[in-house]
Order: structure tokens, then sequence, then C-alpha cells
């Protein structure tokens, strides 16, 4: 008797404790509502709406592809750029500014200009019509596997792994250890090994620095003309440097400070022999696959 | 004039030691009261050190520098009035007047200042607030009514005192003597050898009469606020703005008496229905210093305001007799201000006039307990004394009523105390304040009598985009109101009236950035 009135008294003393416990948090997290109230507000809270609106605004640039930082966030030195959580790598693609002329979705049909790149008559005028060919390689995501037609993956999730994590995981690959994305183009061209390089330059997810092709998507439709606009507005000393880092043999100085820095670079360039400049030296297909060493996803870097 | 019988008006506080004329609305445009954002009145609006509040526009403009987010807000007040009235030997008598009014509204837009790279600046100068706001500070909605039996004289005698001085022949029309002249209360001394002198129409020594009053009353008065505060350091708030001053009132006012006694006289009833309007505009400015986070002082000047003020009101008596009287005889005879234009309906009449209200300078302390709630004080220094009535309808200069403001009125301290207590979103205020009666003739005692006092309860919610408020005012305030006062004899009733005022008050703010 004694003992079960010793083991009450602890579990009174436990939940008394507890309660108190979870009461005091809960006080401290409700009365943190004062920080938005201009009497309570503290300088720490205007320097911590200041840091909150920074981080806001550059993430709405980014989502806009407008941001000026961009370059920066795939750099080293910029690395907490690259935290953006997103629920798939398109997302992250539409975030980092570049996915703007994959817009439209499975239901809008051919309303966009820019669907047309996914009509398998528009790609290239190859169609990944080989499932031998192309499914045996890897097990690479293949947005335009099975009746999506006229969709654009990036936007609707369709067979996105990411989406549906379960497709990381197959009998060809257990475990996930590259990126999945980075074959899908190459399939869906009909070409089965990216690391060759071969055709890349119709890949706007893999990057090949030593070919660049301004009328990849066609005539002025070259998908990093708004990006380098935006580029080129904001610190070119700065950007100079990093771009004379990476890009391996580029004699072109297109750190000017020009609004059309591209359209003028992308003239020059026509043979080209000169560096693909859109996604910067940090591209993301390049990092996932050389830094991460296959461990991390694409687009990633530690932080 | 419409002046010279203002003494029938209500007298706040000891009118009687006073020349009664002018004073009450004297008292009326510097009494402020509290109200305006409904936020502040649930802590008595000691608003001064605390800031980030509407109020802030009226009190202390350095306050609107802490507001950062740009927001509209808007409150209603609703207003009730129990006033309990003594008048000579009568019991306690009750009436009420209860109306809803904006209590505040307007707009506040705030500019976050930010660097070369769009960065939102944290040290210097980093935010301006612009703002346009209306916060409402005295009620005048009332009720009164009392009523006693008077045996030392009668409202007739009082016509006649305001006759006397003008021909019987050659009155002035729009005067208050007049109109007794015209409905037979009054009389010419014609059988003593005066034409200028007159007499009441009851003659006997003894009086014994039955007089009733009632007025009711409403309007507010209030300051739109116009300006711009700004944040220097997270450590010093500054504003600066113009305040305009406005208020209106209407008043309805009956004076009923009936005669006991066995003459050719049975009662009247005297009506006076006035609307009142002032507006003036002034500057005012403020600052509040961080100490620390959690220590605030403040201190903040609104300069003198010369308020414009315009009067107009109708007047009539209705006078009973036991027989006929006059020419047609007949037993009521109704008297009237005139009809100027001819359309058949009394004209309104209009009197001008300015009055220069003092200035007021607040010194704020507050205490902020972290996020938890806070602690205020509020004294407000007011010195009635500089007040002044200038001319505008007429030559009138006001020398008494002036003087009487000069000489027997003094300086005070108006004190406010507040509280907050922060609960997650919701939020418990409360408040208190004491403003002293600036009568400096009576011993301390009976000046007690007359100091106003406001008890205040607040309910906050507060949400990210908006805000919600509650708050309750309960104030006490005595005053004495005399009808009218026989210069001759010096003879006069007062009524004693006890004034328990209850506001309720919904206000929100919202957030619009």
């Amino acid at each position: 008797m004694r003992k079960i009135n010793s083991i009450f008294k602890d579990l009174i003393f436990v939940c008394f404790a507890s309660s108190l416990v979870v009461s005091c948090t809960t006080i401290k997290s409700i009365s943190s509502d004062a920080s938005q109230d201009p009497i309570y507000a503290t300088a720490k809270d205007l320097k911590s709406e200041a840091r909150l609106d920074e981080i806001a605004r550059n993430r709405a640039q980014l989502s806009e592809g407008k941001s000026y930082e961009m370059g920066k966030q795939s750099a080293n030195n910029n690395g907490r750029y690259d935290y953006m959580p997103a629920t798939s790598y398109a997302e992250r693609f539409n975030r980092t500014g570049n996915g703007f002329f994959l817009t439209g979705n499975c239901n809008t049909g051919c309303g966009n200009s820019n669907m047309n790149n996914f009509n398998h008559n528009n790609f290239q005028g190859q169609r990944f019509s080989n499932p031998h060919f192309g499914m045996s390689f890897g097990n690479g995501f293949n947005p335009m596997f099975g009746n999506n037609i006229n969709c654009n993956p990036w936007q609707s999730g369709y067979n996105d792994p990411w989406m549906q994590y379960q497709m990381m995981q197959n009998i060809n690959s257990p475990f996930f250890t590259y990126n999945p994305y980075m074959f899908s183009f190459s399939l869906l061209n009909g070409y089965y090994d990216p690391w060759m390089m071969q055709y890349s330059s119709f890949n706007p997810y893999f990057y090949n620095p030593y070919f660049y092709n301004p009328n990849q998507f066609g005539n002025n439709n070259n998908p990093f003309f708004s990006t380098f606009n935006n580029v080129a507005t904001t610190n070119p000393r700065e950007r100079i440097i990093e771009q004379n880092t990476y890009n391996l043999g580029s004699t072109i100085n297109y750190g000017n400070n020009k609004g059309n820095t591209t359209f003028e670079r992308g003239n020059t360039n026509s043979s080209n022999t000169g560096t693909r400049g859109g996604f910067d030296a940090n591209n993301r297909a390049q990092r996932s696959s050389g830094n991460n060493g296959g461990g991390g996803h694409q687009g990633s870097t530690k932080r | 004039m419409y002046k010279k019988s203002w003494c029938f008006a209500v007298l706040f506080s000891i009118l009687n030691l006073v020349s009664a004329q002018g004073n009450t609305e004297a008292f009326r445009y510097f009494n402020q009261g509290i109200g305006g954002s409904t936020k502040s009145l649930g802590s008595a609006n000691a608003f001064g050190a605390v800031g980030g509040d509407v109020i802030s526009a009226s009190i202390n403009p350095g306050g609107m520098g802490m507001i950062r987010k740009s927001q509209l807000n808007f409150g209603l007040n609703i207003h009730s009035n129990t006033a309990q009235a003594q008048y000579i030997t009568n019991a306690m008598q009750g009436d009420g007047n209860t109306g809803i009014g904006l209590g505040h509204a307007g707009l506040i837009v705030s500019i976050l200042k930010r660097d070369d790279k769009n960065r939102l600046i944290t040290e210097g100068l980093n935010n301006l607030t612009f703002y346009f706001n209306y916060n409402r500070h005295s009620d005048y909605r009332t009720g009164i009514t009392f009523e006693g039996n008077n045996t030392k004289s009668s409202f007739t005698d009082y016509l006649a005192e305001q006759a006397n001085g003008q021909l019987y022949t050659n009155m002035n029309i729009n005067s208050l003597g007049y109109l007794g002249f015209q409905s037979y209360l009054i009389e010419p001394k014609l059988l003593q050898g005066y034409d200028d002198s007159f007499a009441s129409l009851i003659t006997s020594f003894n009086t014994n009469v039955r007089q009733k009053v009632i007025i009711n009353r409403s309007g507010s008065a209030g300051d739109y606020n116009l300006g711009a505060a700004g944040n220097f350091n997270n450590k010093f708030y500054f504003g600066m703005g113009l305040i305009i001053k406005s208020g209106k009132m209407k008043e309805s006012f009956t004076f009923e008496e009936r005669d006991f006694a066995d003459t050719i006289y049975s009662g009247m009833t005297y009506n006076q229905y006035l609307e009142t309007a002032a507006s003036g505009a002034g500057l005012n400015l403020g600052g509040i210093l961080k100490l620390t986070e959690s220590f605030r002082i403040g201190l903040s000047y609104a300069s003198a305001v010369r308020l414009a003020v315009t009067d107009r009101y109708t007047r009539s008596i209705v006078a009973n007799f036991d027989r006929p009287v006059g020419n047609p005889p007949r037993r009521v005879i109704t008297a009237t201000t005139p009809d100027y234009n001819f359309d058949n309906i009394q004209d309104t009449l209009v009197y001008k006039y300015k009055f220069g209200t003092p200035s007021r300078t607040n010194i704020s302390l507050a205490y902020i307990i972290k996020k938890s709630g806070f602690i205020s004080f509020d004294a407000e220094y007011f010195k009635p004394t500089g007040s002044k009535f200038f001319p505008v309808s007429d030559n009138y200069i006001f020398s008494d009523e002036n003087n009487a403001l000069r000489t027997e009125l003094k300086a005070v301290w108006n004190l406010r105390f507040g509280g907050e207590f922060v609960l997650g979103k919701y939020r418990l205020r409360a408040g208190y304040a004491y403003y002293p009666s600036y009568q400096k003739s009576l011993a301390p005692a009976e000046l007690n009598n007359f100091n106003r006092q406001f008890y205040t309860l607040g309910f906050g919610y507060n949400e990210k985009n908006y805000t919600f408020s509650a708050a309750m005012v309960i104030n006490r305030m005595n005053e004495v109101f005399i009808p009218y006062q026989l210069r001759m004899s010096n003879n006069f009733h007062q009524s004693r009236i006890k004034n328990s005022g209850f506001n309720l008050q919904f206000g929100a703010t919202l957030n619009i950035n």
C-alpha cells in the first residue's frame, strides 16, 4: 500500500512538473505574440523583422526569377541561400528562377507558348519511344513517361520521384544515389548517357560548361536571357570575379554592367566556343554530381 | 444679446463664484475627458510614454513613431450619462441620456527605411509614420431634470432684470427681456415714471412657484490629428503634427414655472434650443526616450488653440394666465425670437466668438515588463487661466468673463495611471484618471466634490493583421447648476448634480501592408 502511495505521489509529481513545463513553454510561446505589438517591440525584434524581411524578399525574388543573388546562391561562400525547402526538384528549379520558361501544366493544353516543349512533336522531332532503350538505363525520372504528353512535368509533378518517393527505389537502384533527373532530358530525347554530354545543349537541367547554344530552344527563345538581364544589374565586379573563376577559358568580358549582356554575349558566341553562363559556374547539375559525390540531392549544398 | 443670457446654461463646477456668462463655454472647451483609441481607453489614456497606439497622435505624437505597419482604425462609442439632481429642498431626481458615436478613426501610413540593397534599416532613422486620425475626448451627452418650490423668486423676476436698461418702446427683439415683455410676463414701471425699468407681473411680496428644469444634451468633442513621427535608433521616438480641435453640442433647455399664488399669473415655459460648434487648430509635438528596453519617458506639448465658436439658437416663451391679457386678450401667449424673413418659421439666431484654450504639457513614464505588460503614468499640466474669450460677432470684449477666468481658476495636474497585461493574443487593461477641479477659491474639502475621476477596464485581442479592443469607462463628476441668478438681490438657488457616466467602446485596427 505504501508503495502504491509512493507511486501515486510520484505520478502526481510528474504530472505537476510536466504541466508546469508545458504551461511555461506555452506562456513563453504565446508571449512571443507581443513581438508584433509595437508597444513591446524591442530593438532586437526590429532586427529580427529586418532579417525576416530580407529573407522573404530574397525568396520572392528567387521565385520570380529576378534575384540578383541568383549567382551567389550556389556559390560556396553564399551557401545560406541554398536552403530552400522544396517539395520537388521542379519547385526548386522554379525557385531558382530558371524554370520560368517551363510554365504551364497538364490542364492548360497548349495555351502557353512554352508548352510546345513538352509536345513530343517538338522535342527536337525526337519522341522517346523505345522503352527498352530508355528505361533500361538507370532509374532516371522520365517526366514524359506515360500519357503525359503536353504536360509540363516540372509543374505537374507527374512521375516526379520527389513527389512519389518510392519511385526512387526500385530494382535497379534500391538506394537513391544520384540525381534522378539528370537522365530525364536525355531519355526523352533518346540519348542514354548524359555523362557523355553529347547533345547536352538540349538539356536545360544539365550544364555543360564547354558548350553554349543560345538558340537551343529555338530562335529568340533563350531561357537565360531574362536571367542575365537581372544578373547584370547588380554588383558587376563580384560577378566578374566569379565568372572568371569558373568559366574556363572564357575571354569574354560580359561584366560591363549592361542590361542586355546576355544578348550581346549570345551574339558573340554563336560559334559555340564560349562559355555558357546562364547557370553560373555553380550549376546545380555539376555540383550535385561533382561536389556531393552522388550523396546528395541535386542542387543542394552543405549548409 | 445671446451672451447676456448665458447664465441660464449649465455651469460646470462652482459657477456661482464667477460671472456665469461665458464660463460655461470655457469649461466645456477646455474640460477634456479621456477617450479616443479603444486600446488606450482601457488604460485610462495613460499612453504618453507607452506609444505605439493612435492615441499618441493626441497625447504624445512621438509614440506614433513606434507604429511600423500601415493601418486603419475605427472605434464606436456608446455613452450613457445618468444625472442625479437636487434642487432647493427637493430630493434627488434622476435622468439620463444614452447615445452612440464615433470614438476614433483614422489612417496611419508607415514607411520603413531601406538601404541601397533594399534591406530594412534598423539603426538611425529607420521608420517614418504619417497619420491622420480622429480621437474623441469628450462627450456632452446627458439628461438632467430637477424641480422644486421656490418661495424667493420667480423666473419672471429674472426676465425683468434682463429687460432693464432698455426702453420698452425700443427693445432688442433678440433679447430675452423682449420675449418676457412680449409675453406679458413683465411690465415697464411706467407708473413709477420709468420707461426702461421692468417688473414681474407677480406684484405680491410672497412668491410661491414650482420650478422645473429639463436639459438634454448631445454631442462630443475630439481632436483631428495630422502629422508625422519617426523612430531614431529604436531609442528615441519623435513626432509633430497639426491638432485640429473640433466640438459640437446640441442642447435643449426647458424651464417651467407654475404659480401657486392667487394672481393673474398661472405659469410659463421657457424653451431654448442651442447648437454650438467650435473648431480651431494648433500644433503638438512630443518625444519618447527608451532609457532601457523597459523604461520609457515621454514629454509632449500641445500648443494653445484659438477656437472659432458659432452658437445657433432659438428661444421661446409660452406664458399662461388665469384670465385673458393682452390685445387681443388671450390666456396663453407665445413669444419667440424673430422671423426676419417672414416665412412663419422662427429664425435661427447666430452668435460668433472665439475662445483661446491654453496649452497642455504632458510628462509621462512607462515601465514595460518584458513582453508581459506595462504600467504607465501620465501627468498633464494645464493652466486654464491662460484661456480667453475674443469677440467676433460684436464688440463685446468679454472683460468680466476673461477676468474671472484669470483670477478664479488655477493650474492643475491631470493624472492618469494605466496598465496592460499580455496573455498571449489577449490583453487585459485597467486604468484610473484623476482630473482635479480648476477652482481655486474654495476650501479643499469642497473642491474635492468637483474633481473628476475615471475608472477604466479594457480587453484586447491581437492577431498579426488586426486587433480588436473593447473598453469600459466609468466616470464620476459633480456639478452645480444655477438656472438663473438675480443680480439685484443676489438671490439664487442652485441644483447639485451628480453625474455618473458610463462609456462602452469597441474598436479595431486593420493592418494594410
